[in-house]
């Protein structure tokens, strides 16, 4: 008994010790952004947030690009989800495979390859050169995949008799069985566009492109209270998605782990 | 969890929408209005109004234009221990463009707006003076005194270079140095600037009164979706309105602050100064009687004091809209609520 209350208890304190090491950095930011020099100043947050529309409309433009980058990687993952679980061809395991193995493929592996696909395409320094590789990102349609397989067949069969095709099959049937599902895969496109730096700098040359997270590394370094305000802002979008979505992002993850 | 989420987070983002129009104005309000000059290639040298005395000392500032997020064209401070400073001006070394005269003091890296012809308009100028008030016999053509007193001098000009520059003011009439001078024009810009501000007040007022009765209506989300929804309907309504109202706001440059637009301390500070120098012309109450206006004798004086008396209520009676018209909506939510739940008779 006396056992089992000691290994809470340190189980206990190394959770605290864990978030505190992980909430520290966030704290430090948002402290220091209202407390650049010792005393409450709001000179920073002047400068971002009222002194110039330069940080918010990159803000916009980037929150922008990445609802893109959600809205496609959605309409390609559903597909190609449903076309692995639910729809039996030949060659599909292969695939699945093939599709796994790109994803656990690091990013830079596949930045050259693609910079020379849309060099092709006359792509490069446009905003299409940052939402089209995301949109085929690999990620959603392995997860949904995972998460589409554990609807009956039954059910399927069911709603097919009853006449319905296949836009309606998605949108009455499978889609609100899986719902946690899709807003992992949304979420986690969102995340993956909002924290993407190798890909602008590799295919954008226009500064003014930038997306927020990668143009913070150019605020100028005279003010670092200034690129601490620009984090605040940069992390408020994450921040919702996460307080708002939690319980879904995380079961999505464990359903498709299940599988 | 997620009400309590989606409650304060609904608030930050529409406080950054909100903050990204502001700011588009704010940087257009603020940016100085300057004149350049470029230094002859014989003589390189440039004349004494290039030089800006403040509290800091003397400055020379040039143009440049800036690249990433310093885009645009910005000035920097020269620095002056590579100048000569000689009977025919300033002998620089550099080719730069040089500011001249700007519409307010200059700090290095601000951006700019190069002025490259200015519209003549007739004006009044009005300079307080911090001790006496010197003898102003020498004036340029086109300019004379329409008022004066031992602090306070109303200079009345035929034809002024739009918009006024305090250095080129100086210049024209060198007598003014030292004083605080105000241009009628500028200061009339700046009072049909209050009734949009009042009114974007309210507009900014509105929504979050709205929000935080949302809220608390949120906490039975379900029986309460239509009026949510109306809560944001209206919210977003108003918020579309801001850029419009933002339209309306052009506040002259000269009566703005060096740094930031919150400064209102300065606002007062100058608004007081000029309407109370202009009520020092007034003649005593001995001589009109106590319950006389207290007017200055010169009819744009007392034109512009007339001007500011009819607006002095209006950026109020918009500023308070923002309170009336949520709680309106409150109240009328709140109506149509115990309307519903009234009790009744089988």
């Amino acid at each position: 008994m006396k056992k089992t209350s000691c290994l809470s208890y340190a189980s206990g304190f190394g959770g605290l010790l864990l978030a505190f090491i992980s909430i520290a950095p966030f704290g430090y930011v948002l402290v220091s952004s209202f407390l650049p020099s010792g005393g409450l100043a709001f000179e920073a947050y002047y400068d971002v947030f009222l002194g110039s529309p330069q940080y918010l409309l990159r803000f916009w433009k980037s929150m922008g690009l990445c609802l893109g980058i959600v809205a496609g990687q959605l309409a390609v993952s559903v597909l190609a989800g449903y076309g692995f679980a639910k729809c039996p061809f030949k060659g599909r395991d292969t695939l699945l495979f093939v599709l796994m193995i790109l994803m656990v493929l690091p990013l830079q592996v596949t930045l050259a390859p693609n910079y020379i696909m849309l060099d092709k395409l006359g792509l490069l320094d446009s905003y299409w050169s940052l939402l089209l590789p995301s949109v085929f990102a690999p990620l959603g349609a392995f997860i949904l995949t995972q998460s589409f397989k554990s609807v009956s067949d039954a059910i399927i069969d069911a709603a097919k008799l009853d006449g319905c095709g296949l836009p309606r099959l998605l949108a009455k049937v499978v889609l609100p069985m899986n719902a946690s599902g899709l807003v992992c895969v949304a979420l986690l496109s969102f995340l993956d566009g909002w924290n993407m730096v190798e890909q602008p700098i590799a295919y954008l040359k226009d500064f003014q492109r930038y997306p927020i997270a990668v143009a913070l590394a150019y605020v100028p370094p005279s003010d670092p209270t200034l690129q601490l305000v620009c984090c605040v802002l940069v992390a408020l979008p994450p921040l919702f998605l996460f307080t708002y979505f939690n319980r879904e992002l995380v079961e999505g993850i464990v359903l498709a782990e299940m599988k | 969890m997620k009400k309590k989420a989606l409650c304060v987070f609904i608030l930050l983002f529409w406080a950054v929408g909100v903050s990204t129009f502001l700011s588009g104005k704010v940087q257009e309000e603020m940016i100085p209005q300057v004149t350049i000059l470029e230094p002859s290639i014989e003589e390189r040298a440039l004349p004494m109004d290039c030089l800006f005395l403040d509290e800091t000392g003397m400055h020379l500032y040039s143009v440049y234009e800036g690249t990433g997020w310093e885009a645009g064209t910005r000035v920097r401070e020269e620095d002056l221990s590579g100048c000569e400073l000689g009977e025919n001006g300033i002998l620089v070394t550099g080719w730069n463009p040089y500011v001249q005269y700007a519409s307010k003091p200059l700090t290095p890296g601000t951006l700019v707006e190069v002025k490259k012809s200015a519209d003549k308009q007739p004006d009044h100028w009005l300079a307080v003076f911090p001790e006496e008030a010197p003898v102003l016999d020498q004036l340029p053509e086109g300019v004379s005194v329409a008022e004066r007193n031992s602090h306070v001098v109303l200079l009345s000009l035929e034809e002024a270079q739009q918009p006024y520059m305090d250095g080129r003011a100086k210049s024209m009439i060198p007598s003014l140095e030292g004083a605080w001078v105000y241009s009628f024009q500028e200061m009339e810009q700046f009072l049909d600037c209050l009734a949009p501000l009042g009114l974007l007040a309210a507009l900014l007022t509105a929504p979050v009164l709205l929000w935080a009765c949302s809220c608390f209506m949120a906490r039975e989300a379900g029986k309460n979706r239509v009026f949510l929804l109306v809560n944001l309907g209206v919210g977003l309504a108003l918020t579309a309105c801001v850029p419009l109202v933002l339209g309306a706001i052009d506040l002259p440059s000269s009566l703005l602050p060096r740094e930031h637009i919150t400064d209102l301390g300065f606002f007062a500070q100058e608004y007081s100064r000029f309407f109370q120098a202009l009520t020092s012309f007034a003649p005593p109450a001995s001589a009109t009687g106590p319950l006389a206006p207290n007017l200055p004798q010169s009819p744009a004086g007392q034109a512009i004091i007339h001007y500011r008396n009819s607006l002095l209520m209006r950026p109020v009676l918009w500023m308070s809209l923002g309170f009336v018209f949520p709680l309106l909506v409150i109240l009328t939510e709140r109506g149509i609520m115990i309307w519903r739940n009234r009790p009744k008779i089988q």
